[in-house]
């Protein structure tokens, strides 16, 4: 875990680090330039520009102008270029999505040449009336090694479009800092913030003929005291920036601290700190949506967690996060997550020339984030869609408020990932949508013995069954007794397990040492965060081999063969140890004479139904509170639904069960049933086992194998799309938004 | 940079020519061995003393005077492989005499101890010292064995450096009794490639079966191999382990997994040997794939684990802070892109308490610096061809590369208050790129 102390260290060592590159002597030469085939080689960020064309008596000239004017068609509208940044390199490539050719930008070298910049480029950005580029650079230079350098200062390096459109006519500029920038953003046309990380702070730069870099503002300590006037932990690693020029300031998040600070700006463009919100995380890159129609600044905060790899959505009047679990089962847990880990988030509105009448999953009409996954997976999450006039309480897209915030029964997700398959409707009568989530094959009863009866042949009033609700849902499936709910986003295609006196997963322990009093330690073995309780069983495995057999009698234990009588109740469950019970009947206590060595052993639940999914994993809801394992959170503050029809009461996260009692309801947060006994008493190892179709499947396109940052095209005229950036394989990859798939590569 | 590449620039003519020579007379021999059979000594050529040839271990000694360096004999154009002693107050010299920074290559013959030099199998795949410093082990391909040698530091004479025959003689080959094949029926696996010394256990990982011997060396006895684990994938071949006890670490190129156990004598199960304790592997689930891990290393305090994983090129950052009870935690925090082919990941300490993280890329050629607090890398350092091992040297603030294909080893400063921080400051050896490198 990362805390503050921590944090603060690490500043200390980043600042000795990126001093210490400084540091690097005069007269060692430059490093080769390896040249590969490929293009793009470890981009690391992209950026988009707008340029126009001018053609005079001296050739075309291409100048920056804000990104409008490359939106629509017409006369005076721009090329929409996309300028990638490759780290080791350290050059910049352009291609103009137009004609979506790559430019040979320097037709002196071989391939499609870039321009240089700095050593280690992080982060583009271009000024919003397109004037300038800036690209921070996270490298020092080496002392020496640049005449125009010798002391090898850090630099961003800055480009007016036209010295390399359509060609490079004018190297890079350099403006010098005092420690390397990682991520820049504007906050005008020539003001520039850039987070210093080995500082701890950060700095505005002023663009123009006489550049300047404004005292840095450190943030670590942090400089404003709290509410209590005491000190508070700051920055110590400020890493993203994101300017919310609605609200005239600038939010910087931390590499290591799960911290925010909040910054203002005068007309002199000098920074301020005015507050700190505290996040759960790190937050490495963060979006937020667009100023909305009629001038309303956009309310949502897309924030990468650098801790849990998940997105934090924020509300940006609070800079709270909001928890997702509270709003939406299919996310029990409080942020969104992807396979693998975020890596950028973009949030923007995509308005098509030629919206869909009818929503259709993969047409992005209306205000999105994109969820840039480090598994070469691109998620879209759904915050307006525009395309659907039901989930407006007008009535109308745009008109009154939009009903995704309330429940009702139309689906108008927000925050959540948006689904591949369309959302349910209500059925014609006598039809069944094939959309919604349903049982493939009715339940399976896996016998103790492991032969198989199927549910309608087993005898009824012998074998524990479902209880019946209803025959059917509303779509006509059969449910037998188990419910989905009704949204497919709430319900995952995948089998459930339902055993009697399951085994709980990865209870199988190989080093259990007996020692005194019924105790079992295993330092192998997190008991709580296996789920392990006490009333549960554990069944020691081997039988005993004491040091000197004919010393010590053992009998009582059994042999290999008599592992049914080495079964305990766990009469106290621990972190790292389980204080044993006999059972009537069973052996007694293990001893440390009979069971010097180490010991395997299992552990299963007992009098209970263990339920487990394929897709969704064992959810065990048992923590370590004081080295006790407990059950989280408190049984009594989740009060169980009555039936399997009605909305649970309390937290949705009172959910998380994986332990079903006959008689009772079980619910988690996609399925729900009750078991009633069966006339005879159940045996362990019986099981059910239910396969699901037609549940949650996100929309998602591939786009490489480790993509790192991406950029919204929301213009008409060459998009709308999404741009993302592979630093693998792929390069940049256009992903069209009229049917979410990727139509261009630029490996 | 300093030295690297002033080898690079002003070395490729040398390069070549030596190459060109080396290559002819690694193609000549041979063939005309075979044309005139008989005439030649069936026993192939002795290996030199003084030279590196395709490095592929390295170890500093404990008292921190001399580096092995295991030579593999990769392209078997001699009869076996060598471990040579580099003498690093020589090292010393050499930076202090070129004021900090030597720009030219040095012959590698007046760095070694060549009088120390033992001739061991071919194909060595790594090689470390015990922790004591009494001791170097070395996991060899070419006759699956685990090679010992006595390491005397102090050792007045040259010759008693390195020790690992019985009685001296002018071929100071080791004998059968340091080649550990097997232990009763007890037999080594074939392709042993990892290896983890630890104070009373050496365990080898073999790349072919997945197997992981464990030979016990406790009370300084001779390695005997007690038991063959074979619970992990196929392509083991990195080891770690995790500074805060007991756990050992498996990775492997055909798993996108972690493998944590531990070894203990105390807790053994009647005649079973050494008990071996697995937790829950750990999945890297940040890379598309993934399935291909070379190498794991841990921060100092063990509160940050990283990956060398190539698929895709990749340094994954984990957060390996133990639970309460002393089990392994690990929560994934980053995955960070890297060159092509990375194959060792090694942590290099810093004064004043921080460190950065060295990913050695084989395939580009080039040592990616990432410091963990930024999660970011730093500085590429491009190497010489075919980097693979790499050695810290904390107490001397420096690392020591291995450039395999072109058999140098890098001197590379990372001494803050240095004016050539990250930069190689010595090149030990002269380049010499096989000719199939082209």
């Amino acid at each position: 875990m990362i805390d503050s102390g921590s944090g603060g260290r690490g500043s200390d060592r980043g600042a000795v680090v990126l001093a210490a590159w400084a540091a690097w002597a005069a007269g060692c030469e430059s490093s080769e330039i390896e040249t590969t085939t490929r293009n793009l080689d470890r981009g690391v960020d992209v950026a988009l520009l707008c340029a126009v064309s001018e053609t005079g008596a001296e050739g075309t000239t291409w100048t920056g102008v804000p990104l409008e004017r490359c939106a629509e068609d017409g006369e005076g509208a721009g090329d929409l270029f996309a300028f990638v940044v490759q780290s080791t390199r350290g050059e910049m490539a352009a291609i103009n999505l137009r004609s979506l050719r790559m430019l040979d930008l320097d037709p002196r070298e071989p391939l499609h040449s870039p321009v240089a910049v700095g050593p280690l480029p992080n982060s583009i950005a271009v000024a919003p009336d397109g004037s300038w580029i800036v690209v921070a650079n996270l490298g020092d230079p080496n002392p020496g090694e640049d005449p125009a350098n010798p002391e090898g200062r850090p630099y961003l390096s800055v480009l007016r479009p036209e010295w390399v459109l359509p060609q490079r006519s004018q190297d890079a500029g350099r403006i010098y800092l005092p420690a390397p920038a990682a991520v820049v953003s504007f906050l005008d046309a020539t003001h520039v913030v850039a987070s210093l990380p080995a500082l701890a702070a950060v700095t505005v730069v002023t663009l123009g003929d006489e550049p300047s870099v404004a005292e840095p503002t450190v943030l670590d300590p942090f400089p404003l005291l709290d509410p209590e006037g005491r000190p508070q932990d700051g920055l110590p690693t400020p890493w993203s920036v994101l300017v919310d020029p609605g609200r005239e300031r600038v939010l910087v998040g931390d590499r290591n601290a799960g911290r925010l600070a909040v910054l203002a700006w005068d007309d002199g463009f000098a920074l301020r700190v005015t507050g700190l919100a505290q996040v759960s995380g790190p937050v490495p890159a963060m979006d937020i949506e667009p100023v909305r129609e009629g001038g309303l600044d956009g309310r949502w905060i897309y924030a990468v967690n650098g801790r849990s790899g998940g997105v934090m959505v924020l509300d940006a009047e609070t800079l709270e996060a909001l928890d997702l679990a509270l709003r939406d089962p299919l996310e029990w847990r409080s942020e969104l997550f992807v396979p693998g880990i975020a890596q950028d988030v973009v949030v923007g509105r995509v308005a098509l020339a030629d919206p869909p009448e009818v929503p259709e999953p993969d047409v992005l009409h209306g205000t999105f984030a994109f969820i840039v996954s480090s598994i070469g997976e691109v998620y879209v999450v759904d915050i307006e869609d525009r395309s659907d006039p039901g989930c407006w309480a007008g009535g109308v897209v745009g008109e009154g408020e939009y009903l995704g915030d309330r429940p009702g029964a139309k689906i108008c997700p927000r925050h959540v990932l948006r689904s591949a398959s369309a959302p349910p409707a209500p059925p014609a009568a006598g039809t069944t949508p094939a959309q919604v989530p349903y049982w493939s094959s009715p339940p399976a009863l896996m016998q103790s013995t492991d032969s198989t009866v199927s549910y309608t042949d087993a005898p009824p009033a012998v074998f524990p069954r479902f209880r019946d609700f209803s025959a059917t849902d509303e779509w006509d499936n059969p449910t037998y007794g188990v419910r989905f709910d009704a949204d497919p986003r709430r319900a995952l295609s995948q089998t459930w397990k339902i055993e009697y006196e399951g085994v709980l997963p990865y209870t199988d322990g190989t080093a259990g040492n007996v020692e005194v009093d019924g105790w079992l330690t295993d330092r192998a073995m997190p008991f709580c965060a296996r789920g392990v309780l006490a009333g549960d069983h554990l069944t020691i495995l081997d039988p005993p081999a004491p040091l000197d057999p004919d010393a010590t009698d053992c009998g009582a234990f059994g042999g290999e063969e008599n592992e049914e009588r080495r079964e305990y109740r766990i009469a106290e469950a621990r972190a790292d140890r389980v204080r044993l019970e006999a059972l009537s009947g069973g052996a007694p206590l293990p001893t440390e004479e009979c069971y010097p060595y180490a010991v395997r052993y299992r552990i299963r639940v007992s009098g209970q139904w263990l339920v487990q999914g394929s897709a969704v994993p064992f959810q065990h809801h048992v923590v370590d509170e004081g080295g006790v394992c407990v059950e989280s959170p408190d049984p009594a503050e989740c009060p169980a639904p009555r039936d399997c029809t009605e909305e649970p009461a309390g937290d949705f996260r009172c959910l998380n069960r994986a332990r079903a009692v006959e008689g009772a309801v079980f619910r988690n947060p996609w399925i729900c049933f009750v078991m009633d006994s069966g006339t005879n008493p159940t045996p362990r190892g019986l099981r059910y086992e239910l396969t699901a179709a037609g549940g949650f499947e996100p929309l998602v396109a591939t786009v490489g194998s480790l993509p790192v940052a991406a950029v919204l095209d929301a213009t008409t005229r060459t998009g709308p799309a999404l741009l993302v950036l592979d630093a693998s394989t792929d390069g940049l990859s256009r992903i069209d938004l009229d049917g979410f798939e990727v139509t261009d590569n630029w490996p | 940079m300093c030295a690297g590449t002033a080898v690079r620039a002003s070395g490729r003519g040398v390069a070549r020519r030596r190459r060109g020579l080396r290559a002819a007379a690694a193609a000549f021999l041979p063939a005309a061995c075979g044309l005139l059979a008989g005439c030649l000594d069936s026993k192939g050529i002795d290996p030199p003393v003084d030279r590196f040839f395709f490095p592929t271990g390295m170890a500093r000694t404990a008292g921190g005077r001399y580096l092995l360096v295991a030579n593999s004999n990769f392209d078997l154009r001699y009869n076996a492989g060598t471990v040579v002693a580099v003498d690093l107050a020589r090292v010393d010299a050499a930076i202090a005499e070129c004021s900090g920074c030597c720009r030219q290559a040095r012959d590698e013959a007046s760095f070694l101890r060549t009088e120390a030099t033992v001739v061991v199998g071919s194909q060595v795949t790594d090689l470390a010292v015990a922790p004591g410093g009494e001791r170097a082990y070395a996991t060899v391909r070419g006759n699956a064995s685990l090679t010992w040698i006595d390491l005397d530091e102090a050792a007045a004479d040259g010759p008693g450096l390195l020790t690992c025959f019985d009685a001296f003689s002018d071929a100071r080959r080791c004998d059968g009794r340091h080649e550990v094949i097997r232990t009763g029926d007890l037999w080594v696996p074939a392709e042993p490639y990892a290896l983890l010394v630890l104070e009373d256990w050496v365990l080898t990982g073999h790349v072919d079966s997945g197997d992981v011997a464990l030979f016990d060396v406790s009370g300084g006895r001779a390695p005997a191999v007690v038991r063959v684990l074979d619970q992990f994938p196929e392509g083991v071949n990195g080891f770690a382990r995790h500074p805060s006890g007991d756990w050992l670490y498996v990775v492997s190129r055909d798993s996108s997994r972690l493998y944590p156990f531990t070894v203990s004598m105390a807790s053994r199960h009647a005649g079973e040997g050494p008990a071996v304790s697995s937790a829950p592997s750990v999945a890297i689930t940040s890379n598309n794939g993934g399935a291909d891990c070379r190498s794991l290393a841990f921060s100092p305090d063990g509160t940050r684990a990283f990956v060398a994983n190539r698929d895709p090129p990749s340094l994954v950052v984990f957060d390996s802070t133990p639970r309460a009870d002393g089990s392994p935690g690990f929560t994934l925090l980053a995955t960070i892109e890297l060159g092509s082919g990375p194959s060792k990941v090694a942590v290099q300490p810093l004064s004043g308490g921080g460190y950065l993280v060295l990913a050695v890329c084989f395939n580009a050629e080039q040592l990616f610096v990432v410091d963990p607090d930024l999660l970011a890398v730093v500085h590429v350092l491009p190497t010489g061809v075919g980097p693979h091992a790499i050695v810290p040297d904390a107490e001397a603030r420096r690392a020591y590369l291995a450039n395999f294909g072109e058999s140098t080893i890098w001197v590379l400063d990372f001494d803050p208050r240095s004016a050539y921080f990250g930069q190689s400051v010595l090149s030990i050896g002269t380049p010499e790129i096989p000719s199939s490198h082209d």
